[in-house]
């Protein structure tokens, strides 16, 4: 039995969801390879986003033979010759249509890949096949100059309601009973990932159904591992151990949320301070990572926000806290779907009022909305004059 | 058309509509006799008529086929050099259709633009003199380089005088046929700053609650459409009660809809105009408000950042009030010796 990630993988373009541009963009580049000066392209977009995916569909639905090198390959200058060269010169004598797919280029190692992004180069300067290349994030210095030979292509992350949307129609086919709202929650949780959202799904629907509560239960096992941490965070002095409970968490990146919301419990005054200082700096090295695909800085995000929250204080409560779940993600969600919808229409209103969308949003927009709430049929006039 | 938006159904149609800014007006009607004008500037803050006056001037040249000869861009939305090189230089090449002497390009919220941006403006705006003017407008002219400046007649637009916004208020009351006393009119003033478009759409939203308008409606719409508790998040953290300033920041955000960006600017806004905080406590959290904007600049939660902030000014307050009551003691003291 396959993984449900591989086994629900596209087939078709027309089976991925919320990335109808870059599939246009792919499909485009790929259709007008031989006129075009450019001959690769860079996917690039976050984790499970459905970058190879869609380069996969691409090649399953034209019948192409894709060759691929991906991050398990070495992939230094000696290697990336000896497959992709010929790869990419002989014309097969059936005829075959190729794609090149080099997977998370992005990923190559500085020291172990040596020369890797250089011989790219030159293989794309002299290729018969399309090159298609992924990455997370484009813009990392180490790309700098590969860029120059490539369309880029971006994909955005997903929203969940696409998310929900392919999680409905996999439990469909798998003859699973679901509740749409732990769909829901379970797409938000997984922050735009196709990937895991899928994988968590395999895990809860084992029993023939997900529901809300097998959510709550599934959750929990989850939650006591990081109970356990806070506890040792919060009221121990031991660093080795705080930080060993750390490592046992199977998503560390929660753990900041979890801190920001139990803090204000355990601590207050000088000791609230400095631990929402360290959380901070935390979340700084945090982004960081994000900004320049250095994974090393995780070490500071843990360092800060564990070490630097646990000696926060002078001395421990010893009452007994219970801790809360962080509440933020949902209600994030709301406000950015919220923000969303005002920006659009003070994009469409622009031009019409003589004035910038910032100011729209500030200075008209709320008023906008007062109406709406408290005189629907004056809103109606307003919105039809508008266009709106 | 957008009739049914007040600030548009009462925009000034000519210069002579437009209202508590005689001394550029007198000076744009003469451009409107002589038919010609140089490259124009129009500082000022928000909503006193900078783009009235430009749309009245344009309508006063160019008569009934004003929207073919103007061109309106919003620079802050596009603030880059592609908007100069692209969408700019292709309306200034283009020959006019009409029988004008030139055409404008109204260039509003013009301080947004990037410094490559207006020095990529400068030459466009000498290189297509012939057949185009340019109308920037900004709040603050210093954020214009100097090259434009000088080759633009600068206009400075003051505040509206309390008793013009108010008279300009009770006009569009009365032909919207809406009763509305001074208590609540003096309110719509000084809750919009002095800006016309703010207090014409304010006015607007109480409109649909009421056609009598009293003080009390102005102020729902005004606690509805702008957050209020900000103020109070700052008071709660300060008086170090940190979880509730927390919740009603969080309450806030969510409400209204804003970024934590959004947040800061107001925080920092807010910090200078409350009267209840000592003037050196101000300084030390306006730059803790300094340091978590550039944090949350860097960083990736918001909520985190914010929640450090609220924090800090917690601490902040404790240091303050701890000084006070040295200050109180060692006054007690002095007192005792005597």
């Amino acid at each position: 039995m396959k993984p449900w990630v591989q086994k629900y993988q596209p087939k078709k373009l027309n089976d991925i969801i919320g990335q109808s541009k870059a599939i246009t963009e792919v499909y485009n580049f790929w259709r007008g390879f031989k006129n075009s000066r450019k001959k690769a392209a860079l996917l690039y977009g976050p984790p499970g986003c459905g970058k190879t995916s869609l380069i996969h569909a691409l090649a399953e639905q034209e019948a192409l033979e894709v060759v691929e090198i991906n991050a398990s390959d070495f992939r230094n200058k000696d290697q990336i010759e000896k497959i992709l060269k010929p790869a990419t010169q002989q014309v097969s004598i059936f005829g075959a249509r190729k794609i090149i797919l080099v997977d998370e280029v992005d990923g190559m190692s500085g020291q172990k890949d040596r020369g890797g992004v250089k011989a790219i180069i030159e293989i794309i300067k002299k290729t018969k096949f399309p090159i298609i290349m992924t990455a997370n994030d484009a813009w990392s210095a180490k790309l700098k100059t590969l860029r120059n030979y490539c369309n880029l292509i971006s994909l955005g992350k997903l929203e969940y309601i696409s998310i929900t949307k392919y999680l409905m129609r996999i439990c469909e086919k798998e003859d699973v009973q679901f509740e749409e709202l732990a769909l829901k929650k379970m797409a938000m949780s997984c922050d735009g990932d196709m990937r895991a959202a899928i994988n968590d799904l395999q895990v809860m629907a084992s029993d023939g159904k997900v529901t809300n509560s097998d959510l709550t239960i599934w959750g929990r096992e989850r939650e006591e591992t990081m109970l356990n941490a806070l506890k040792l965070i919060f009221k121990s002095f031991d660093q080795k151990i705080a930080i060993r409970a750390a490592n046992e968490l199977k998503k560390s990146d929660d753990i900041l949320l979890w801190l920001e919301q139990n803090i204000p419990e355990e601590y207050d005054r000088e000791a609230l301070a400095k631990a929402f200082d360290a959380i901070s700096w935390a979340d700084i090295f945090k982004e960081r990572i994000g900004r320049w695909q250095h994974w090393r800085f995780m070490i500071y995000v843990k360092f800060l926000s564990v070490l630097g929250v646990q000696n926060a204080k002078k001395g421990a409560s010893r009452s007994f806290v219970s801790y809360k779940r962080p509440g933020v993600i949902l209600t994030m969600w709301q406000r950015a779907a919220k923000r969303k919808k005002a920006q659009g229409l003070a994009q469409q209103l622009e031009g019409k009022l003589h004035c910038s969308v910032k100011c729209l949003q500030k200075d008209f927009m709320p008023y906008l909305s007062f109406i709406e709430q408290k005189n629907p049929a004056m809103y109606k006039k307003i919105a039809d004059s508008l266009g709106i | 058309m957008v009739l049914e938006i007040w600030t548009e159904k009462y925009r000034p149609k000519t210069l002579a509509q437009v209202r508590g800014q005689e001394s550029v007006v007198s000076r744009l009607k003469a451009f409107v006799i002589s038919k010609n004008m140089p490259h124009l500037l129009f500082a000022g803050p928000a909503g006193v008529g900078k783009t009235a006056s430009a749309i009245a001037l344009v309508r006063d040249l160019f008569g009934d086929v004003w929207r073919d000869c103007v061109l309106e861009l919003n620079a802050s939305d596009e603030r880059g050099i592609d908007i100069v090189r692209n969408k700019i230089k292709d309306f200034a090449r283009s020959r006019s259709i009409q029988d004008v002497p030139f055409k404008v390009i109204y260039l509003d919220e013009a301080d947004a633009l990037t410094k490559d941006a207006q020095h990529a403006l400068r030459r466009t705006m000498e290189d297509y003199a012939q057949s185009t003017r340019f109308i920037l407008s900004c709040n603050y002219s210093s954020k214009i380089i100097s090259p434009i400046q000088s080759r633009c007649a600068v206009f400075r637009f003051k505040p509206l005088p309390q008793e013009i916004l108010i008279d300009l208020l009770s006009k569009v009351a009365e032909k919207e046929e809406l009763q509305i006393n001074t208590g609540a009119l003096n309110f719509i003033y000084q809750a919009s700053e002095g800006d016309a478009r703010k207090a014409e759409n304010l006015l607007q939203a109480c409109s649909a609650m009421t056609k009598n308008i009293t003080l009390d409606i102005v102020e729902q719409v005004v606690s509805f459409a702008e957050p209020q508790e900000i103020a109070a998040v700052i008071d709660l953290a300060i008086t170090g009660k940190f979880l509730e300033a927390k919740k009603t920041l969080f309450n806030v955000m969510v409400r209204h809809g804003l970024s934590g960006m959004d947040i800061i600017s107001q925080v920092q806004k807010q910090i200078w105009k409350m009267d209840s905080i000592e003037e050196k406590a101000k300084i030390e959290l306006i730059k803790a408000c300094g340091e978590y904007e550039f944090r949350l600049v860097e960083g990736s939660n918001e909520f985190i950042q914010l929640d450090a902030m609220l924090a800090q000014f917690s601490q902040i307050g404790g240091k303050i009030r701890k000084l006070l009551d040295l200050h109180i003691l060692k006054k007690k003291e002095d007192k005792d010796e005597d």
